[in-house]
């Protein structure tokens, strides 16, 4: 079952609201998420609405990606910082 | 009703038992169908490190050493936490089965094409949608698995996967046309919803197996040219899309025309004179309906920079590109042969219609036929024949039919 725009939009709102994410980050969501259709909508509600912490670390992510473009340093340090997260991650889970 | 490609859950890859799609599958075996798989650098996949995320033949780790390790972190801290986490044999079974997840997903999502012996691209068969069809089902069903049997490990994988995809910086190259996800998913949510279901599922493969080559993408200079690679893939996209509706409209027709052929045929008239003109008719009309079909794909192909790179779409949208192709050749092959008419009246009666005369549309289209379809030109031509010969008996067309027509070109 697909989620139509309007629950994703509201779901969409509560996750922002909940992670107190800054306009800025908002707006960025939104415009990513803009043509991104319903599968990949409902994808990202089941992912990020349940961890507040992976929300927040995947929105710095996604700006320094942005920023990065095509910069191969910059995307270097984003995929160590992606690796490092990862690992506390499953330290956590297996602690 | 639609006829796209059959989605039929009977049908498995011929590796792998369909009802045990845990831990105990056996490797890839780089073989599909029982044709060696190939990657796309001609690289036979069985001969492939597999799976490369594995230890070296001589135990060592294959990763450190990877000049793709930094780029690759989704995937290469998944392989690593299952090598650390579990005991060998387990950690080993794991990333066996992830490992020929991933390969099946690169195969359904068009990353691996067959070639044969010599390197020779091979072509892949109008039946090759059917079988993309199945690696996804399959790759659907035990990666759904493997998620359930270890859900702490796919929180964050599932996460860069989403925002890899999302992220401007995955545009697609225009020389290789490759789609992010996105816009994949964009071009089924616009125009496939009759394929709703297995679009969806066809998503998940696309994220899967294409999350590699959006890591290249982001490295490639050539990813600056956002704006030209989004014009290019907006066209790519009506392209496509467009594709899979003319064929359904061309499969529509082609029911229409039989039934309204059957009809006459069936039907009583006055004399063999009559029923004959009715036919005729019938021929002419539709012929006039298959060309300004093609001239309306012709037209959207025109944008983008040519038909055969449509292929790297994928075997699917490939496949109803040649089958469109295939269907075209064979309907405008029995409509022209029925239609009794000098190319100067078919051109005229086109006029009339206020259609575009396609320059080599009436002689089998050997100029301007695709290099990807012409694999197909000696079966649809065989089936022209076929269809010939059927029509033949059926219709008891008059004798001077085949040689009118040999007259006109």
């Amino acid at each position: 079952m697909l989620i139509s725009d309007e629950e994703f939009q509201q779901k969409l709102e509560a996750m922002f609201e909940k992670a107190e994410l800054p306009e800025e980050d908002r707006k960025l969501w939104h415009d990513r998420l803009a043509d991104a259709g319903e599968y990949i909508h409902k994808m990202f509600i089941d992912v990020f609405s349940k961890d507040r912490d992976l929300f927040l670390f995947f929105t710095t992510n996604m700006r320094k990606r942005m920023v990065a473009g095509g910069d191969r340093v910059k995307l270097e340090e984003i995929a160590e910082e992606e690796r490092a997260y990862f690992s506390g991650l499953m330290k956590k889970d297996t602690e | 009703m639609l006829e796209g490609p059959s989605y039929n859950s009977e049908k498995r890859p011929a590796h792998g038992d369909p009802d045990d799609v845990g831990l105990t599958l056996p490797p890839f075996s780089g073989r599909f169908h029982g044709r060696p798989v190939y990657t796309s650098e001609g690289i036979p996949l069985s001969a492939r490190e597999a799976p490369r995320f594995a230890e070296r033949p001589d135990g060592t780790d294959a990763y450190p050493d990877d000049e793709k390790v930094p780029i690759e972190s989704g995937l290469d801290g998944l392989y690593a936490y299952i090598r650390d986490s579990f005991p060998q044999d387990e950690a080993k079974k794991m990333l066996l089965e992830l490992g020929e997840i991933v390969h099946t997903c690169e195969i359904a999502s068009g990353e691996v094409v067959g070639k044969d012996v010599s390197g020779t691209e091979q072509s892949v068969g109008e039946d090759l949608p059917v079988r993309a069809a199945d690696f996804v089902e399959a790759s659907q069903e035990r990666l759904r698995n493997f998620l359930e049997k270890h859900p702490k490990l796919t929180r964050y994988f599932k996460a860069l996967l989403l925002v890899v995809s999302l992220a401007p910086s995955v545009a697609a190259k225009p020389e290789t046309s490759f789609a992010s996800d996105r816009e994949m998913k964009r071009i089924y949510d616009d125009g496939m919803e009759e394929y709703g279901r297995r679009t969806a599922q066809f998503g998940v493969s696309r994220i899967l197996g294409g999350q590699e080559r959006f890591h290249d993408q982001v490295l490639d200079s050539e990813r600056r040219e956002w704006d030209l690679t989004e014009r290019g893939n907006q066209a790519r996209r009506d392209f496509i899309v467009n594709a899979y509706r003319f064929v359904d409209e061309l499969n529509a027709l082609e029911n229409e025309y039989r039934l309204e052929f059957d009809r006459v045929m069936t039907r009583p008239f006055q004399n063999e004179a009559a029923r004959s003109s009715a036919m005729t008719d019938i021929n002419r009309r539709y012929l006039i309906k298959v060309i300004e079909l093609e001239n309306r794909l012709k037209d959207l192909s025109s944008r983008v920079d040519s038909i055969t790179s449509l292929s790297v779409f994928g075997p699917l949208t490939g496949g109803r590109i040649r089958q469109f192709a295939a269907l075209k050749e064979k309907m405008m092959r029995l409509a022209l042969e029925r239609s009794g008419w000098t190319r100067a009246k078919l051109e005229d009666a086109l006029k009339k219609s206020g259609i575009e005369i396609p320059k080599n549309a009436l002689d089998e289209n050997e100029e301007s036929t695709p290099v990807e379809t012409r694999s197909y030109r000696n079966r649809s031509q065989k089936d022209g024949k076929a269809a010939e010969t059927r029509g033949a008996k059926k219709e008891a067309a008059p004798d001077s039919d085949a040689q009118f027509l040999n007259s006109l070109f």
